[in-house]
């Protein structure tokens, strides 16, 4: 085939990616060979196409990463809710920070030596029944968690910690309308106390929770290490039936 | 009862599944290694460094809002260009008309005149480093939104060409025809720009003589 210089600028981008069929790409570089102004072009492209690749070197601004994470704790704060995955049968990825084994226990083991904690308390919000809840925009300040009631949910809690530290006590509050869940069985106390070692770093302990009275509710846990304690609270409505 | 810690590296997979759940540290995670390719994206996009960060944040965070709907279908890194692309589009439109190139058409007609060889040869080294290079910035910024988008995606960024499908929301034979004319716009604009400054510094010589 004989193309034009029209044409053969059509397929300028094909032929440069080799992307032309073989009759193509023959007639096209054809036509290249006796035509000075196409074969310029088809230089003068693959110039540019080549100076553009150099544009990606960007770094991001300093500060940048720092700044998105400051929004995204911002958005986590007032929304903790997304649309939770249904439950996974896998192992959650913060398993094995922290592990609960047995049932808590009231009072605790004599403390060693003060060691700097830092305590945050971030709460996640619950699974329905079923799996999957959306956060409901509500009109108020601060957006609400709810579960049904009878239903479950998975609060994890947060703890970041300066270095290794042992004999560090966990207590969670429960109001009446909502009670820990244990090995598949409701725990009655709505005081609940447990000692415990952190990691240096962040830690992160799931609790099972289920709604037993309709009502809004807050939960609160605290650390204490040497006499020094921190708590969080943590908002949870029960919907009734 | 004494709990014992112990650590152990996420996967993406339980990042992912914590992520679903609202968890900002797992969701940080796990966009980390894209921040700077997005960045990249929405700056070359704008030229705007700051608007550049507004609009690749502000996907992000539509990403950590919406993650409970991401099926993993397609790469994360893939979905979260789609929603920058969708973010920056929506600013695009609320920010009303800017001007671009005209998109050429047939170009036989104005054609600018033919580069000889040591002219493509100044012209290959203007645009690797000389004032060339800021006249493909700005004229990458200035070309209509569609064809600039798949010239970022494909020759600055270097995306294969369904994934810039999907980022876009078009064809593939969509694609390679709104880059095949976009790079024939960057061509006629920097060889013109070049013609423009050999002119020019031909005349300064004159003047100088």
């Amino acid at each position: 085939m004989d193309l034009s210089c029209s044409s053969v600028r059509e397929r300028l981008s094909g032929h440069l990616e080799r992307a032309l069929t073989p009759p193509e790409r023959e007639a096209v570089s054809r036509h290249l060979a006796g035509c000075p102004a196409c074969d310029a072009a088809l230089a003068e492209t693959r110039a540019v196409v080549g100076a553009l690749s150099d544009l990606d070197r960007v770094q991001l601004p300093e500060g940048f990463s720092q700044r998105f994470s400051a929004r995204l704790r911002a958005e986590a704060a007032a929304r903790p809710a997304l649309e939770a995955a249904p439950r996974a049968a896998r192992r959650p990825w913060w398993a094995g920070w922290f592990t609960l084994t047995g049932w808590p226990v009231r009072g605790l083991a004599g403390a060693a030596a003060a060691v700097l904690l830092y305590f945050a308390f971030y709460a996640v919000a619950p699974e329905m029944p079923g799996g999957v809840v959306t956060q409901g925009a509500r009109g108020g300040a601060t957006p609400v968690n709810y579960v049904g009631l009878g239903g479950e949910a998975t609060v994890r809690i947060w703890f970041e910690a300066r270095e290794d530290v042992e004999g560090v006590k966990f207590t969670l509050e429960l109001p009446p309308g909502v009670r820990m869940v244990q090995d598949g069985k409701v725990v009655e106390s709505p005081s609940l106390t447990w000692e415990g070692s952190l990691k240096a770093g962040r830690n992160l302990i799931p609790l099972r929770v289920r709604g037993v009275a309709s009502g809004q509710w807050t939960v609160t846990a605290s650390v204490e290490k040497d006499g020094s304690r921190k708590e969080r609270s943590y908002d949870l409505r029960v919907d009734g039936a | 009862m004494t709990a014992a810690a112990t650590t152990q590296d996420p996967t993406e997979r339980d990042l992912l599944d914590a992520a679903r759940a609202g968890d900002p540290d797992a969701f940080e995670r796990l966009i980390a290694p894209c921040q700077r390719p997005l960045y990249a994206y929405a700056l070359r996009l704008t030229g705007d460094p700051h608007l550049a960060e507004d609009l690749c944040q502000d996907a992000l965070l539509k990403g950590y809002r919406a993650i409970g709907g991401f099926t993993g279908n397609s790469a994360l890194a893939t979905w979260l260009y789609r929603i920058l692309h969708n973010t920056w589009l929506d600013h695009v439109k609320k920010s009303g008309r800017e001007t671009y190139l005209e998109d050429g058409g047939d170009e036989t007609a104005e054609e600018p005149p033919v580069l000889a060889r040591e002219a493509l040869v100044r012209f290959q080294e203007g645009l690797r480093d000389g004032e060339l290079k800021e006249r493909l910035a700005e004229a990458l910024a200035r070309l209509p939104p569609a064809m600039r988008d798949v010239v970022v995606l494909r020759d600055v960024q270097g995306h294969a060409y369904d994934e810039i499908a999907e980022i876009t929301g078009t064809a593939v034979g969509t694609v390679k025809s709104r880059l095949a004319r976009a790079r024939e716009q960057l061509r006629r604009v920097l060889t013109g720009a070049a013609a423009g400054l050999a002119e020019a510094a031909a005349a300064e010589d004159v003047r100088k003589r």
